[in-house]
């Protein structure tokens, strides 16, 4: 530990047992040039407090479970280095999420969102396997590719203006998938996507801040995705008056 | 209410984004001209004698121009604003806030349609 | 504050200017007096000062709009393509920019 130097963490502590609201604690520890600000959350855990919690599994920005504030952004822990920051870190739970404790989030209705998009390949009749396989051109890959990239790490949802303040809104890495899906070649399900997208939740409530897509740690760029899903759905709704649809 | 916002965010979208697309590249020359070279008098004021004014509002492109400079920045303004009203804390009066900025940008549009129909 | 914000602010000012044109159009029917008196008022200080505002306005929303515009087209609408994402992005300036000139030099009477 020739090189090491001392930081100050002010991490955000919640029991449900034992605290009203969230309190903050400040902890003073020896740091490696090298680390990320996981790794110093990690530290602490480990050798300074064991009643810290926390949620990480990958340490390569594969999992999604790292996401927490730091300094008021959200951000993958494991990703971001230690060093882009002096030496006082504030670090709290992801922003828009009830959390459970510390710095461990609900994560519950996020799911929930999810689900509501239809995020499978909906087709109008099942394919024999007889009939071989569906199969997908490079170019046909290359128009949705981006949008699939998506970990679920939640880090959009933090950052978005309009999920902080509409909780029925479906969100960007949820909309980002519905449209993901509806950008597939294989897929039919588009009518039934631009429906949820049309409804409660509805893509419009998007301001185009942006935010979602800045702090995307993937490029997934969800705010492109929300927008061109709007462009679809309102093609779909004026589709929709022209030539009724049929069904139920 | 919220009902009825909800059908109608597909409109009220597309009339925001003409507003916010072609709006903008209407307005500019219009503030540029109208709001700040000629009261400055950068532009001398004949260009704006009333003769040549109505001449040129009166012909058919001229009014489809003001049209969409009048009525397209109201629906860019209104739904800005309105996202402006629920990013600071206002999920909730949204179904009142909305109808009334929708509602004046309506009828000011109503305005600008018998502003150059009249001419 | 974020600049989504102040991207959002420019709304109070693009629904007033409209409401401004609409206020000088509506004069312009009534008449050569009612134009005279409201292009005398647009003089006034705070007229040009609003209309400077609304051109720092106007700008802002066009640097900031038309580099999102670009990636919020799908890789296809129906059987249309659109544009690769910086040709579309110089084509809105394009566009802009020649309206402008066009609409000034009409307005200003260096044309027509
Ligand atoms: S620990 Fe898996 S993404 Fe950070």
């Amino acid at each position: 530990m020739s090189d090491a130097k001392t930081m100050k963490l002010v991490i955000t502590r919640f029991d449900p047992d034992v605290d009203a609201v969230p309190r903050t604690q400040e902890y003073e520890i020896p740091v490696q040039p090298d680390w990320k600000v996981l790794d110093a959350v990690n530290f602490i855990k480990d050798e300074v407090d064991g009643t810290l919690s926390h949620r990480w599994s990958c340490r390569m920005a594969v999992c999604g479970s790292c996401g927490m504030m730091v300094n008021g952004e959200p951000k993958l822990t494991c990703k971001v280095a230690l060093s882009d920051y002096g030496d006082e870190l504030l670090i709290e739970p992801l922003a828009n999420f009830p959390v459970v404790r510390d710095l461990v989030v609900e994560m519950e209705g996020f799911m929930d969102k999810f689900k509501s998009v239809k995020p499978w390949i909906i087709t109008a009749k099942e394919m024999a396997a007889e009939e071989g396989t569906n199969r997908q051109s490079p170019a046909e890959l290359e128009v949705f590719k981006q949008f699939s990239m998506c970990i679920n790490c939640m880090l959009c949802y933090s950052a978005c203006p309009v999920v902080a303040n509409e909780p029925e809104f479906l969100g960007p890495a949820a909309i980002a998938l519905g449209h993901r899906y509806n950008m597939d070649s294989r897929d039919e399900g588009q009518a039934e996507r631009n429906e949820i997208f049309r409804g409660e939740g509805t893509v419009f409530s998007c301001s185009y801040a942006n935010e979602c897509s800045e702090v995307c740690p993937k490029n997934v760029d969800p705010a492109a995705a929300v927008n061109q899903a709007k462009l679809n759905a309102v093609i779909d709704w004026a589709t929709g008056l022209v030539i009724p649809r049929k069904g139920p | 209410m919220k009902d009825l916002l909800l059908r109608l965010e597909p409109v009220i979208w597309v009339l925001f984004g003409a507003g916010i697309l072609v709006g903008t590249m209407l307005i500019t020359g219009w503030i540029l001209i109208v709001g700040l070279a000629v009261p400055t008098g950068l532009v001398s004021a004949d260009a704006l004698a009333f003769g040549r004014a109505y001449g040129l509002a009166s012909h058919f492109v001229g009014r489809l121009v003001l049209l969409g400079l009048i009525a397209l920045p109201m629906w860019k303004g209104a739904h800005h604003m309105r996202h402006l009203s629920i990013d600071h804390g206002g999920a909730e009066r949204d179904a009142v806030v909305a109808p009334i900025l929708y509602g004046i940008a309506t009828i000011g549009s109503i305005a600008a349609i018998v502003a150059v129909a009249r001419l | 504050m974020r600049l989504y914000t102040l991207f959002g602010a420019t709304g109070i000012v693009y629904l007033l200017v409209g409401f401004v044109a609409l206020r000088v159009v509506w004069n312009l029917g009534e008449g050569p007096e009612a134009w005279a008196a409201v292009l005398e008022q647009l003089e006034n200080p705070i007229y040009i000062a609003f209309h400077a505002l609304a051109l720092v306005s106007v700008v802002f929303v066009a640097v900031r709009f038309f580099r999102l515009f670009p990636k919020a087209q799908p890789a296809f609408i129906g059987p249309v393509v659109p544009p690769p994402r910086p040709i579309l992005h110089a084509m809105l300036y394009a566009a802009w920019i020649g309206i402008t000139v066009v609409l000034s030099a009409i307005l200003a009477g260096v044309i027509f």
